[in-house]
């Protein structure tokens, strides 16, 4: 049971490691500004699909992962992806029910989350102007969701990640 | 969660307090280089592409450019070479530290997209190399940034246009001393706290003053494009562009301080520089109406006629010594009959 049940974790590890490259993957400016936040989708995904094995030590990880990679003070995105994860955790079964523009409202409400509490901590250290473009990642990534989900979804039942 | 909160947290703080974690950071950074190669491969290979697919009458023609701009290059340093050695031997006349050449390096900007709303970049060299935090980095150009952050074989280079980024800058024309602040824009500064009256021009070159010892002196910063004087205002507006091309440095250059010392018989070697010089100025006049007369024609008049010259015909002290020596002749010569 138990060895079935960590099948598949370094297919998941790969495709965090893809959702980091994406997040630094040099785009053009304009599509640099609006580049969704490939890690929170992964992440949110992940923790849907399998509550049970990837929760919030998971995220703790993977945003320190991040955190370096952006050169963020460290423990920031730590914090934030955490807090996704545990809101993840607690609403998954009902979100699992939802339809796939529900889901995306949802993905951009969480994004949308992340992306304030990232301002309200950087605006505690030291004070940051934003322009409106700053909050683009949120709807890009409530619309990504609509690749990404069934990517996902595809990569989980080919390789029989469970 | 509330574990992972309280940890995070204590991180948070722990960094931005001082260097508590810096170790941790620099271990995860190594560890996470690999994903930053990975994301920089498309682009290289844009350029490994367009370099191999050149064609051979566009690869002459860069040659050819190449080798006039090497040419037009070696021509300048021939001059700094000179340059260089002279202000050794005057800064060793002030006894003051003179400055050597420190250690440099080359280095290759990762391609990659950081935060859109700070200015940084990766570059490929790290602890490894003994790339050091605070080091300065600049580009073909000018000033670019300095160094924030190492891993093993990266460094995060912060921009001179991050807005958390000042450098102390000096007018190059007048002097004057102000500090250039990032704006978060792209290759643009801003001069803070400059006084309306200041006698500064739009134009006018600004160069590192190596005030704050991080970065070398005399390095260009940038130029000034728009100067906003508000008679309101107690300060003028003030707006920079970078000398550095931030948008397409490839290559930078990492600086390492140089070895300064203090020259050991600096009272011998000074003073009688200074007395030599002061001898000169102020002793001619005493001494001129005797020695003119006793040597006319020899080159001792050449260097004995300003200090003729200034009392007798209130000429610029500037005026060449070979253009004045006919003229100043018959005064001298008349002023020594007097006497």
């Amino acid at each position: 049971m138990i060895t079935h049940a960590r099948h598949g974790t370094h297919w998941v590890l790969l495709s965090f490691l893809l959702a980091l490259v994406l997040t630094v993957l040099p785009l053009p400016s304009l599509l640099n500004q609006a580049r969704p936040a490939f890690v929170l989708l992964t992440l949110i995904y992940w923790v849907l699909a399998l509550p049970h094995r990837y929760g919030i030590f998971s995220a703790f990880a993977i945003g320190l992962a991040l955190d370096v990679i952006t050169g963020k003070m460290l423990g920031q995105h730590a914090l934030l992806l955490s807090l996704l994860a545990y809101i993840c955790i607690k609403q998954y079964s009902r979100v699992r029910m939802f339809t796939r523009p529900m889901q995306a409202a949802f993905v951009l409400l969480l994004v949308g989350l992340s992306l304030l509490l990232q301002l309200w901590i950087e605006n505690a250290v030291r004070p940051v102007s934003i322009r409106a473009s700053y909050w683009w990642p949120a709807l890009t990534s409530g619309l990504f969701w609509f690749v990404w989900f069934p990517f996902l979804r595809h990569w989980r039942r080919r390789l029989q990640i469970s | 969660m509330i574990v992972a909160a309280v940890l995070a947290l204590v991180l948070m703080v722990l960094d931005h307090r001082g260097d508590h974690v810096a170790g941790i950071r620099a271990t995860l950074a190594t560890t996470i280089t690999p994903v930053l190669y990975i994301a920089s491969v498309p682009t290289s290979l844009y350029g490994w592409f367009t370099d191999t697919m050149a064609s051979r009458a566009e690869l002459q023609r860069e040659n050819e450019q190449l080798k006039h701009e090497q040419f037009s290059y070696r021509t300048q340093l021939q001059r700094l070479t000179a340059l260089e050695a002279e202000n050794a031997r005057l800064r060793g006349l002030l006894s003051s530290a003179r400055k050597t050449r420190g250690k440099r390096m080359i280095a290759e900007v990762i391609n990659v997209d950081l935060e859109p709303t700070e200015q940084q970049v990766l570059i490929n060299k790290g602890s490894n190399d003994g790339v050091y935090v605070g080091q300065a980095v600049l580009d073909a150009f000018g000033v670019l940034g300095q160094v924030t952050e190492v891993a093993a074989s990266t460094a995060r280079v912060l921009l001179l246009t991050d807005s958390r980024h000042a450098i102390p800058v000096r007018v190059e024309r007048t002097g004057f001393n102000a500090i250039a602040e990032g704006t978060g824009a792209m290759n643009r500064l801003r001069l803070n706290f400059v006084p309306n009256t200041t006698d500064i021009r739009e134009g006018d070159l600004l160069v590192s003053s190596g005030l704050g010892e991080r970065f070398p002196d005399g390095y260009p910063v940038g130029q000034i494009e728009v100067i906003k004087r508000d008679t309101g205002e107690a300060y003028a507006e003030i707006d920079v562009v970078t000398a550095a091309r931030m948008e397409r440095s490839g290559e930078v250059l990492l600086l390492w301080p140089p070895q300064t010392w203090q020259p050991s018989g600096d009272g011998s070697l000074s003073v009688p520089g200074r007395d030599a010089t002061d001898a000169s100025a102020e002793q001619a006049p005493a001494t001129a109406p005797g020695l003119t007369p006793s040597t006319p024609t020899t080159q001792k008049p050449a260097n004995s006629t300003p200090g003729v010259n200034a009392p007798a015909t209130k000429a610029p002290a500037t005026t060449s010594p070979a253009t004045t020596a006919p003229a100043s002749a018959t005064p001298a010569s008349t002023e020594g009959a007097a006497a």
